[in-house]
């Protein structure tokens, strides 16, 4: 490797090895939580609730 | 490079490279297959096409690590050498192997409705201003354009007629690629996934492949700030005193390394010393970290040849790279920082053979 290319390539990782790992732990922090669904019909009220809620209608792309 | 071109020139380290890599990765598949029908069975939505889509993700992933990884580690240590001998085959493999992935993954997702897959892919999810739902495959795709990019223009054809710096230059575009690919990962399989262990090997991943790079930088940019020995004047040349001859083993060569100025190998060989470039023609290898073979410098990376006494590639060939003078006096090696045009024949320093040598040569 040239001098110039030995730097051009230092540079370039002290710049983006940081923005990636900056990009990593960002993209981390903003992982959606885990959702916990309750257990279905085990409220009758709610199954009797549930089935007289309307269908969505199917959309075709 | 200087005489004709062939679409790849085989030889016996080439195919048996090809032929690991060609088995790891089917061997890869395989078992992320076998494992993965284990681990995720009755998971809804863990079919065949997924499980093969994510085979294909992660060994393409793991793949441009091992690419990455590769140049610093030989830096550190000269037995991962004949990894960085045919990188490129391993960097068009990743490509291909990213590219099954990216269109298995589009015709999973995106083939069943009106539009084009292609146009599905890019328009369907818009929010660019959420992390949390952003559009993860078009950084993807980004990543795939570069690797192509770099697949494409991998042959010396295009080293060649780009110019090695301007090939450089492309090639380092890998990095951009990469960190594109950490994103895609981090926010598409990362973000679908609630166990750690996948957080933590993407983790462990991108510090090896930043710290290793980082570390390699350093260590040349140390290497680089080194000062110059002692100083010598005769008829108003500077000559540098460099290191002993003891220092170099037969055959191989010491690098001086001196602040502002291009690296020199100082070579060794049947009692003579020649100094030369330390970058090779081709790829800007380290010449000085090769060995002469069959009396001609061998550089590390691709083998390409030249003569310690005058630079030139062995005939058909015609690279030429840039000799310094050099002389021997008594055990110390004095050379001249000035390069001489590429190719220019400069008279080997003969080494002097310590007193009792000679005396012992003489008696046998």
């Amino acid at each position: 490797m040239t001098r110039n290319h030995r730097r051009w390539h230092a540079w370039l990782w002290l710049l983006l090895g940081p923005l990636i790992v900056a990009g990593f732990v960002v993209g981390l922090l903003a992982r959606p939580s885990p959702v916990f669904e309750p257990a279905r019909f085990s409220d009758p009220e709610e199954a009797k609730k549930s089935d007289t809620k309307p269908q969505p209608r199917e959309v075709v792309p | 490079m200087s005489i004709r071109y062939a679409a790849v020139k085989w030889n016996r380290n080439k195919r048996i490279y090809d032929c690991v890599l060609a088995a790891g990765i089917v061997l890869y598949l395989g078992l992320f297959f076998l494992v993965g029908k284990l681990a995720w069975e009755g998971r809804p939505g863990i079919s065949d096409e997924v499980l093969l889509i994510r085979a294909l993700g992660t060994c393409a992933f793991l793949l441009l690590h091992v690419v990455l990884c590769i140049g610093p580690l030989a830096r550190f240590d000269r037995r991962f050498l004949p990894l960085l001998y045919n990188r490129r085959h391993l960097g068009v493999a990743t490509f291909t192997v990213g590219l099954f992935h990216g269109a298995l993954a589009t015709g999973y997702y995106h083939a069943f409705g009106r539009l084009n897959p292609l146009v599905s892919l890019l328009s369907t999810n818009t929010h660019y201003d959420s992390l949390t739902t952003f559009p993860f495959e078009t950084l993807g795709v980004l990543a795939l354009v570069i690797l192509f990019l770099m697949a494409a223009t991998s042959h010396d054809f295009w080293l060649k007629n780009l110019s090695p710096s301007v090939w450089k230059a492309l090639h380092m575009l890998v990095y951009p690629a990469y960190g594109l690919l950490v994103m895609h990962v981090t926010l598409g399989a990362l973000h679908s996934e609630d166990s750690m262990v996948y957080v933590v090997l993407v983790g462990l991943g991108v510090t090896t492949v930043v710290g290793l790079h980082l570390a390699a930088g350093w260590r040349e940019r140390l290497r680089d700030r080194r000062q110059p020995g002692p100083e010598e004047k005769s008829n108003g040349e500077r000559w540098i005193e460099v290191c002993s001859v003891d220092e170099i083993p037969e055959n191989r060569a010491k690098v001086v390394c001196l602040d502002g100025c291009e690296r020199v190998a100082v070579f060794r060989y049947g009692g003579r010393i020649s100094a030369v470039t330390n970058v090779c023609a081709h790829q800007r290898g380290p010449l000085g970290e090769g060995k002469i073979i069959d009396g001609c410098i061998t550089c590390p990376w691709h083998g390409w040849e030249y003569r310690p006494e005058n630079g030139q590639s062995p005939p058909p060939f015609q690279e030429r790279i840039a000799t310094f003078r050099v002389r021997v006096k008594g055990r110390r090696i004095l050379l001249d920082l000035h390069p001489l045009p590429p190719g220019t024949p400069v008279e080997p320093a003969r080494i002097e053979e310590p007193l009792h040598d000679r005396t012992r040569a003489n008696a046998e």
